[in-house]
């Protein structure tokens, strides 16, 4: 389970998250959306801990933090509990697909080598990249890539994946064999937050949608609720821009 | 002036010059060796910031960086036993070989920061997401790649360090250059004599540019 | 005392046990020279030899000394000297007044003059008075060029300074003249090959010797070195191994 209370976050006086609460249940699929430069990804962030909270606590799985408190230790118990798919995929320029999706089990759960290279083998081909185990980064397609990212994140052994807008810097042709690979995790009832500007996504997989601004959760419910009967009318104005877009 | 080139003479010194090329090396691949740990250890304290320490390192590297490496010699060699009489234990070659560390660890350093710090900060995020520290970031995905992009000024520095021991011959130290000066002297045959010292320099050279090409290539193989 | 540090502390008396026997045994003498001064000292197909390796051979062999030849630059030798790298200079070290107030010197053993060389066919530089507005070369960390402040005290001469080579410079026409002592001076024309002569007659005595540190330990080494030389002398041997390097006795 993961439960978020009173988090915020400041960037010197600008105020960009603004008491956050929430909770995702294991097994959820819960979608963000909200304009852009709202503080979505700096949420997703500070669930990692890649951006340190003003205030508040995050509980992932067994491990509690609190942002004034915080330890270095508690930090790296945290980033165990979960993992992160970038939207530039951050893949490790220096390793093949393989590498790439076995170094979590390598260096933080210390499983024996062959081992991980066997989980990591087995994670790529169901993501569809069978034939790529030993291609470096630089020699795939942004959907490829992607798609490694969301496998490495698989291996990591976490209670959660977060995905950082994970289509965004993609050409279209790549959108959908990424968002596949993120449907099958849907019903594999894999816990996962996502940020995506992705509404059909939103709309089809997601258990419980949050919707965003300026810093502020404005509503959350089921996508029913967001999309078909916001309550608030900034969600209906911006529900109703992004679905005439898509 | 007229003398001419004596070809023989260059043949019969080639040898005794060889027996002394060994010292050369070993000065260059110790002083190498020694200064690559250095740098990598100031590169890092600079690089984590590390309190108090950082400071040292960046007076460490703006004196060495900032002094010629013959007047670095000269304090180690002939300087330092003055006042603290242990130095008086170091040999020549040793004195070369730290002086060669730490002049070139200098430079060394930036040059690995630099690699380091090149290195985008997203290759650190998606390690740190993942739970690894910092320092195993480092060791598994930074410095793999960021010595990659060092590798070719490093390779210079170690050129430009072999051709650099020519300087020890000021500590007595006997290398190629030294005896070449030395068989010189009796034989009058300057040009002759120095003519061989270059071309063997050259040649080692030519040949750990060669290595340097093919290291570059395999460390290139990912990208 | 647990049995690491009981070990340790075995070991390093042994250790300093064995360090002590050569004590009794030979003393080692760090001699310090060029390598670069023919016939002085100098390397031929890698042989250290010369006037001075013969001398201290036979220091050696008569006070029962190991006598260890360390070669660098001449300009470094008193850096050396003064860091305890090395017991003493044998590079034909001119006695001044300077020199006797820092180091303890030994006996003079080479006597000479200081001596004009320029490229041949040169008439025009005869005497030190010549020598105004000429470049003059001289041997770094030498003493000819205090021996030539000395005369020049209206600064006209123009003074270069060289590492090795000075010779070849002159005999190039970079440089007018070049002060040395009139033996070394000699045997260099006659072994470089070079179109060189001297100019006019030596004009100062000089008196060649080695310094030691004033220390204790080092005069120990120095009196002992005087008692060899004296007794070479008496004998005969200096002049004979001044006879095999420059056919004559310039010991004297």
């Amino acid at each position: 389970m993961i439960k978020v209370s009173n988090l915020s976050k400041k960037f010197a006086d600008l105020a960009v998250l603004k008491d956050i609460n929430f909770v995702v249940d294991k097994g959820d699929i819960v979608v963000i959306i909200g304009p852009s430069g709202t503080g979505k990804s700096t949420l997703l962030r500070c669930l990692n801990y890649l951006e340190t909270p003003t205030t508040g606590q995050i509980h992932i799985g067994d491990v509690t933090i609190d942002a004034v408190s915080h330890k270095a230790k508690e930090v790296t118990a945290l980033r165990k509990q979960s993992s992160f798919v970038f939207q530039n995929y951050s893949l490790f320029a220096n390793k093949t697909a393989l590498q790439n999706v076995a170094e979590s089990l390598i260096t933080v759960w210390k499983t024996p080598k062959s081992e991980a290279l066997a989980t990591a083998e087995s994670i790529l081909i169901k993501v569809g990249l069978t034939d790529k185990l030993h291609a470096y980064p630089s020699q795939l397609s942004g959907g490829q890539q992607q798609r490694i990212g969301i496998a490495r994140a698989m291996a990591a052994k976490g209670e959660v994946i977060l995905f950082d807008e994970p289509t965004s810097a993609l050409d279209p042709e790549w959108v959908d064999e990424v968002l596949a690979v993120m449907k099958q995790l849907a019903v594999e009832r894999q816990t996962m937050i996502v940020v995506t500007h992705e509404m059909q996504f939103a709309k089809e997989v997601a258990d419980r949608v949050i919707f965003m601004e300026d810093g502020y959760i404005v509503e959350e419910g089921t996508p029913q609720q967001i999309f078909e009967q916001p309550e608030h009318h900034r969600t209906r104005a911006f529900v109703k821009r992004a679905l005439k877009q898509s | 002036m007229q003398s001419s080139f004596d070809l023989q003479y260059i043949i019969e010194l080639m040898p005794i010059l060889f027996k002394y090329l060994g010292v050369t090396m070993e000065m260059a691949l110790w002083g190498f060796l020694f200064a690559l740990i250095l740098a990598l250890g100031l590169a890092l304290v600079r690089v984590f910031k590390i309190p108090f320490v950082q400071y040292i390192a960046s007076l460490y590297i703006s004196f060495f960086r900032g002094t010629p490496l013959l007047v670095q010699l000269f304090l180690l060699y002939y300087g330092l036993p003055q006042f603290m009489p242990i130095f008086i234990g170091m040999d020549a070659f040793t004195a070369a070989v730290v002086g060669l560390s730490l002049h070139f660890s200098a430079y060394m350093a930036e040059s690995i920061r630099a690699s380091i710090i090149g290195i985008d900060k997203s290759q650190m995020e998606a390690c740190l997401s993942l739970g690894m520290t910092r320092l195993q970031a480092m060791k598994r995905v930074i410095l793999p790649q960021a010595s990659r992009v060092a590798t070719p000024s490093l390779m210079n520095y170690f050129i430009d360090m072999i051709k650099s021991t020519s300087l020890a011959f000021t500590l007595g130290v006997a290398e190629i250059m030294a005896k070449a000066q030395m068989e010189a002297s009796s034989s009058f045959k300057f040009f002759e004599s120095f003519f061989a010292v270059a071309l063997i320099y050259w040649v080692v050279v030519l040949f750990f540019t060669r290595i340097q090409y093919l290291l570059e290539n395999r460390l290139n193989k990912a990208y | 005392m647990n049995t690491f540090f009981k070990r340790t502390l075995i070991a390093l008396v042994a250790v300093s046990s064995l360090l002590t026997v050569p004590a009794f045994a030979q003393q080692t003498v760090k001699v310090g020279m060029s390598g670069r001064y023919f016939p002085f000292t100098f390397s031929q197909k890698d042989v250290l030899q010369g006037f001075e390796v013969d001398v201290w051979n036979e220091i050696a062999k008569r006070s029962d000394y190991k006598v260890e030849y360390v070669t660098s630059t001449f300009s470094g030798l008193f850096g050396m000297l003064e860091a305890g790298h090395i017991d003493t200079i044998a590079n034909q070290i001119t006695i001044t007044d300077e020199r006797k107030a820092k180091y303890a010197m030994s006996d003079p053993y080479v006597v000479d003059g200081v001596q004009i060389t320029v490229r041949k066919g040169r008439d025009d530089i005869k005497t030190i008075e010549d020598l105004k507005g000429k470049k003059v070369a001289v041997n770094l960390g030498s003493n000819f060029e205090q021996v030539l402040r000395k005369y020049d005290t209206k600064n006209e001469i123009n003074i270069i300074t060289y590492d090795s080579g000075l010779e070849q410079d002159v005999a190039l026409g970079r440089a007018d003249a070049f002060i040395m002592d009139r033996v070394s001076s000699v045997q260099l024309i006659k072994k470089a090959g070079l179109p060189l002569q001297l100019a006019g007659q030596p004009f100062e005595k000089i008196e060649n010797a080695m310094p030691f540190l004033n220390k204790p330990s080092q005069i120990a080494i120095r009196d002992q070195v005087n008692k060899a030389l004296a007794e070479m002398r008496a004998d005969g041997t200096l002049a004979k191994i001044s006879d095999k390097w420059f056919d004559s006795n310039i010991t004297e």
